[in-house]
């Protein structure tokens, strides 16, 4: 159990799969974007 | 080992998306603001004539064509010899509307009866009108009571609020909406 919650070392895990957080990160940036624009034309009509 | 592994990379894949979800839609709201800005008034005449395909689209596209040159009418600070006309016989102003057109500087049927297109449209802007108060002909009211023309402001909007004839009061309410 300790060692489930044991983010000591978890930097590594970034370090190592950088491309897959950084397309996390695009990705909810594009969802953000797009959510965003729905809410403007919901607010329109 | 693996699933600690896989767990944390879940974990800091969740982090990147929300945080890349707020960054999205901040992202999105500050440029739609910008954008909105500055869009604006070339943007606002189409949408609002659109928006008027009514019977009564002729008055409400004559006021979004002015809708981009709006000007603020100038008011006075206080009513003439602190006697203010009573705004409440304008056919579609009430004790509230009076109110704020004394707010804005407007206590007398003649000053409202002077607004340009470009002051109405700021006015009906100002207050949310969307329209009220060229499709309730308020300068034309003004103008006949600023006249004194009370006949004819009695048979085309009503007695304004005044007693008729039969000692009844009668609201002008012809163009009320």
């Amino acid at each position: 159990m300790n060692e489930l919650f044991n983010f000591h070392d978890t930097w590594i895990v970034v370090e190592q799969n950088w491309w897959l957080v950084l397309l996390s990160l695009a990705l909810g940036i594009w969802v953000g974007w797009t959510t965003c624009v729905r809410k403007n034309n919901a607010a329109q009509g | 080992m693996m699933s600690h592994y896989l767990l944390e990379l879940v974990l800091w894949m969740l982090l990147a998306f929300f945080i890349g979800c707020i960054f999205g839609y901040l992202l999105r709201l500050m440029f739609s603001e910008a954008g909105a800005e500055t869009a604006e008034p070339a943007a606002a005449a189409p949408l609002k004539a659109a928006h008027s395909a009514t019977p009564m689209a002729p008055k409400a596209a004559e006021l979004a064509a002015v809708a981009g040159k709006m000007e603020r009418p100038k008011g006075i600070s206080a009513a003439r010899g602190g006697k203010p006309d009573k705004l409440q016989r304008i056919s579609g102003v009430g004790p509230k509307n009076e109110k704020v057109l004394h707010n804005l500087g407007f206590f007398h049927f003649d000053q409202i009866a002077a607004w340009t297109a470009e002051e109405i449209a700021w006015v009906d802007d100002h207050l949310k009108f969307n329209g009220r108060i060229k499709r309730e002909e308020w300068t034309k009211q003004c103008r006949l009571l600023a006249e004194g023309k009370e006949e004819e402001f009695a048979k085309l909007f009503g007695t304004g609020g005044m007693k008729n004839k039969a000692g009844q009061t009668q609201s002008g309410a012809r163009t009320r909406k």
